[in-house]
């Protein structure tokens, strides 16, 4: 528990203002986009430096305190919901983007920095940065390392972990490590490869420095509407059978297109099984023959009909449908909750009918929105969280659902993250050896344990009982 | 104990197959007590768990083709072969993923990817001989990683058998996937310092239908490099951008047509319409200078063998920014000039990599010229690596330096899997 005059001491270090510790002010940051379970830490710290972030690791160092990073919250799998945890180290106020390199295409930034506004600095330049997660909005580039986001673009141009040369990393002691380079080979250990998807529990990374990509010379994005699921996810393996790499190959059923088109009026046909987005981008020429080969492969999996972006206001707003999809679910039902696994993507049209299958036995309903083109599948289950009933059946729709996933030969994440949410799954694709290497590793970095506890490991006997909260949805 | 009775003791226990291998894997002049040739990842396990419990340091090689890539060990033991682990397990062509054990050569996984015109991009040195685990234990990329990315941007699965015997997964054999810590990285690069890899997935691409490569050839030797630059700059993508010195053109031309004190090889990749665009807007900018090589695949090659990395050569492979690299090539030169040391170079120009060979007429010289790299490559915020040594220069020249950030990390995690220093001890940065 937090004394204070540890509390006073984290003011001296970072201003009263960036100290938070009343009551009203610390509900924000009860939990993150994974509403399912809420904490509240004791007190929040909002750094505004490295140098602050180290002097107040230190002082949490000499205090034996255990801590949790956050950056923006905008995580979907509670990893930085505080448990066991007192002090909350929030990076939202570590906002400079620090350096741009045009010439190599290189920028590196503070941990706060929202994904976007990477993008919106390089973009007169013809420049962007390539990891889009839906969230890319709010999201931030510390959060981004922590989780190695994904996002719609994924399948052409990898995750967060493909676009990340070094980091700064400050560790639980306080000592500030550089990782990486903006070199691409540097010798040793890829250090930086392990950092990025550690989920917050070695550390706070303080900076990145980003690969910046080349605008594509020319887009061409497809709407292709189905009257079934199966259809439209055999369409999915027929353009990559067909050598094809689309830029983005997003999948929405009927349940989500309804309520997107209720929200946005895009245009989208509200009685349609599945529609499919499929966005191809390079140099121009080819192009065509390209979005000609992908109409061909979506009408002889019955397509019925195939349209075009005729112009980049026509993109914007298709994409905008896409990335706001999850906030038109709220149309559909008063709480929903989102869920993350992986399949082969050849394995996709039995993952979505064993997901219908699991809807019909718990009574609920699920929405599927994804990112065909990896495998990587959202089911939303929709629900009433006051209904504590439907609340367990949702719970246990979940776990059957990535049970499913495993089975086809899939994971149990494909870009949440485990955080809390998924911990008891991990025994499900990983051997107990595995997780104890895991944890040594885990240990190099944080060898008290003091960084982000409870996350990640099914740890029998470390406070679980007492520290995870009961599962009370929002009450 | 008498080296021959652990030998013995070691067949008996793991009934792995000993002295039939042809190779006797040296290194540095020293080789191993024995070589071993699990046929199994369970005898793989015995084997490590034998040396475990009796001390013993083993050292994972395949076909050799960079056994020499570090300082020499400390000890040396056991060769463990990893020849009779070649299958091609798992080739999901719809699904985009192969996996594949580490003995597999790079030639034969992707022989077996064409029949689904596919491929894993990556084209390090002797594909033929090159194995699956060499590739991933040395980090080894090759031109194509303008494009197509390196080693650690392909490997989404691994499974690795420990010090002590134990065997660990990390990833799985789906391309999207954050769940657990992301071994698949760690285990890049780490030279068998960390474990024996036995197995890989890698996520495969569609073979390119056609390609073409262009050169340009200059009496200027700084005009390719910043054509390279202002080539970078524009969303032309082509699948490599080499740069050659005049050394370097000197020994390609000899099989193929280049010419120049100074010249960039480029490489496209994809349909026909995409081939003729990308020319027509190089020719656009470049004009007559711009050659269409009449022999892109010896090109090709010749720019993928370019290293020659071996026991007997001085090699050296420098990575900083890519316009750094073009500030350093002049100085390079002139210095090398200066003490009349031979530098042939090709780089990876967008990558901001370069790789050099180096003759020298005097082993004094090539030390100095070394040494002088090392902080001209430090000036401009970069590293280099020495990834071949003759004999001789061992222990003249270090290998990797020793200002490598985060070591101690590095140090922290070697001590965490193999703690008693059994595997390739001594070969890697920082001693580990």
């Amino acid at each position: 528990m937090i004394s204070p005059t540890v509390t006073a001491q984290l003011r001296d270090l970072v201003g009263a203002n960036a100290v938070i510790a009343r009551d009203s002010e610390l509900r924000v940051y009860e939990c993150d986009g994974y509403t399912l379970e809420k904490s509240t830490p004791q007190v929040v710290v909002l750094p505004a430096s490295t140098a602050e972030v180290s002097a107040v690791l230190k002082l949490l160092h000499r205090e034996r305190i255990a801590f949790v990073p956050r950056g923006a919250g905008t995580g979907l799998s509670g990893g930085c919901l505080p448990l066991a945890a007192p002090v909350m180290v929030c990076t939202s106020r570590m906002r400079r983007i620090l350096a741009v390199d045009l010439a190599n295409r290189r920028t590196t930034v503070e941990a706060g920095v929202v994904n976007l506004a990477v993008t919106n600095a390089v973009k007169d330049a013809e420049l962007y940065y390539a990891p889009d997660p839906s969230s890319q909005q709010a999201c931030t580039i510390g959060g981004n390392v922590a989780e190695n986001s994904g996002g719609p673009h994924t399948l052409k141009y990898g995750v967060t972990t493909n676009h990340v040369l070094g980091v700064e990393l400050v560790l639980p002691s306080g000592e500030i490590v550089q990782l990486g380079s903006a070199a691409e080979d540097v010798p040793g250990y890829d250090l930086v490869g392990l950092v990025v998807g550690n989920e917050g529990t070695f550390g706070i990374v303080t900076q990145a420095t980003l690969r910046l990509s080349r605008q594509p010379e020319a887009w061409k994005t497809l709407l292709a509407i189905f009257e079934s699921v199966d259809d439209a996810t055999r369409t999915v393996s027929g353009i990559i059978a067909a050598g094809i790499v689309p830029a983005a190959l997003e999948m929405m059923d009927r349940l989500i297109v309804e309520a997107v088109e209720a929200a946005y009026h895009f245009g989208f046909p509200t009685d349609a099984g599945a529609v499919l987005i499929i966005e191809l981008d390079g140099l121009a020429a080819g192009l065509d023959r390209q979005a000609q080969r992908v109409s061909e492969v979506c009408r002889a999996n019955r397509a019925r009909d195939v349209r075009m972006a005729k112009d980049e206001a026509e993109r914007a707003a298709l994409w905008k449908s896409r990335k706001r999809a999850f906030g038109a679910v709220g149309r559909l039902a008063p709480s929903y909750c989102t869920q993350d696994g992986v399949v082969p993507r050849t394995k996709l049209p039995d993952i979505l009918r064993a997901i219908s299958a699991i809807g019909e036995c718990y009574q609920l309903r699920i929405a599927n929105v994804f990112h065909a083109g990896d495998g990587n599948i959202h089911p939303i289950l929709l629900y009433d969280e006051r209904d504590a009933d439907e609340t367990r059946r949702v719970l246990a729709a979940g776990r059957e659902i990535l049970e499913a996933c495993v089975a086809l030969g899939g994971s149990v994440t494909g870009e949440h993250g485990i955080g809390v949410e998924k911990i008891e799954q991990m025994p499900l694709i990983f051997s107990p050896t595995d997780l104890l290497v895991m944890q040594q590793l885990r240990r190099v970095f944080d060898p008290e344990q003091r960084c982000n506890p409870g996350k990640i490991f099914p740890t029998p006997g470390v406070c679980v009982e007492t520290t995870r909260p009961m599962r009370r949805a929002a009450m | 104990m008498p080296k021959i009775e652990w030998i013995d003791e070691l067949t008996a226990r793991c009934g792995a197959a000993l002295s039939d291998a042809v190779a006797t894997f040296p290194i540095a002049g020293r080789s191993a007590a024995c070589v071993v040739s699990p046929a199994s990842v369970a005898q793989v396990s015995e084997v490590l768990a034998f040396a475990h419990e009796r001390n013993l340091a083993v050292i994972p090689v395949g076909n050799a083709t960079h056994l020499h890539v570090g300082s020499p060990p400390a000890r040396y033991d056991v060769a463990l072969s990893l020849r009779k682990l070649a299958r091609i397990v798992a080739h999901e062509a719809a699904d985009m993923t192969v996996t594949v054990e580490a003995g597999c050569t790079l030639d034969e996984l992707n022989a077996a990817l064409a029949t689904a015109q596919q491929w894993v991009p990556l084209d390090p040195p002797s594909p033929d001989r090159v194995t699956v685990g060499g590739l991933i234990a040395a980090d080894l990329n090759g031109p194509l990683r303008l494009s197509h990315g390196k080693v650690r941007d392909l490997l989404i699965g691994v499974t690795v058998v420990l010090a002590d015997g134990s065997v660990v997964k990390g990833g799985g054999r789906v391309v999207k996937n954050v769940a657990g810590y992301d071994l698949c990285k760690l285990f890049t690069g780490s030279l068998g310092t960390l474990g024996v890899i036995v197995e890989a997935t890698f996520k495969v691409r569609p073979r390119p239908e056609q390609t073409r490569v262009l050169w340009i050839g200059s009496s200027d030797p700084r005009a390719p490099g910043e054509f390279a630059l202002g080539l970078l700059d524009t969303n032309i993508a082509p699948l490599f951008i080499e740069l050659l010195n005049r050394h370097a053109i000197a020994d390609a031309s000899r099989s193929v047509t280049l010419s120049g004190a100074s010249a960039l090889a480029i490489g496209f990749g994809g349909v026909e319409e995409e081939i003729t665009a990308q020319t027509a807007r190089l020719t656009e900018r470049y004009g007559p200078a711009l050659h269409v090589s009449d022999q892109p695949d010896v090109l090709m090659t010749w720019l993928r063998e370019f290293p020659q990395r071996n026991a007997h050569n001085l090699t050296a492979r420098v990575s900083m920014l890519p316009t750094e690299l073009i500030g350093l090539l002049p100085r390079l030169e002139s210095e090398a000039g200066m003490r009349g040391v031979e530098v042939a170079l090709v780089a990876h120009v967008g990558n901001g990599v370069a790789c050099l060979r180096l003759t020298s007429p005097s082993e004094t010289a090539a030390v100095l010229f070394c040494e002088w790299l090392r902080i001209a490559a430090r000036e401009h915020g970069g590293w280099v690596v020495f990834d071949s040594l003759p004999d001789s220069l061992q222990g003249r020249i270090d290998p990797f330096g020793n200002a490598t950030p985060a070591v101690l990390l590095m140090r922290g995690i070697k001590q965490q899997l193999d703690p008693r220093g059994i595997l390739s001890p001594g070969r890697f940065v920082g001693g580990i």
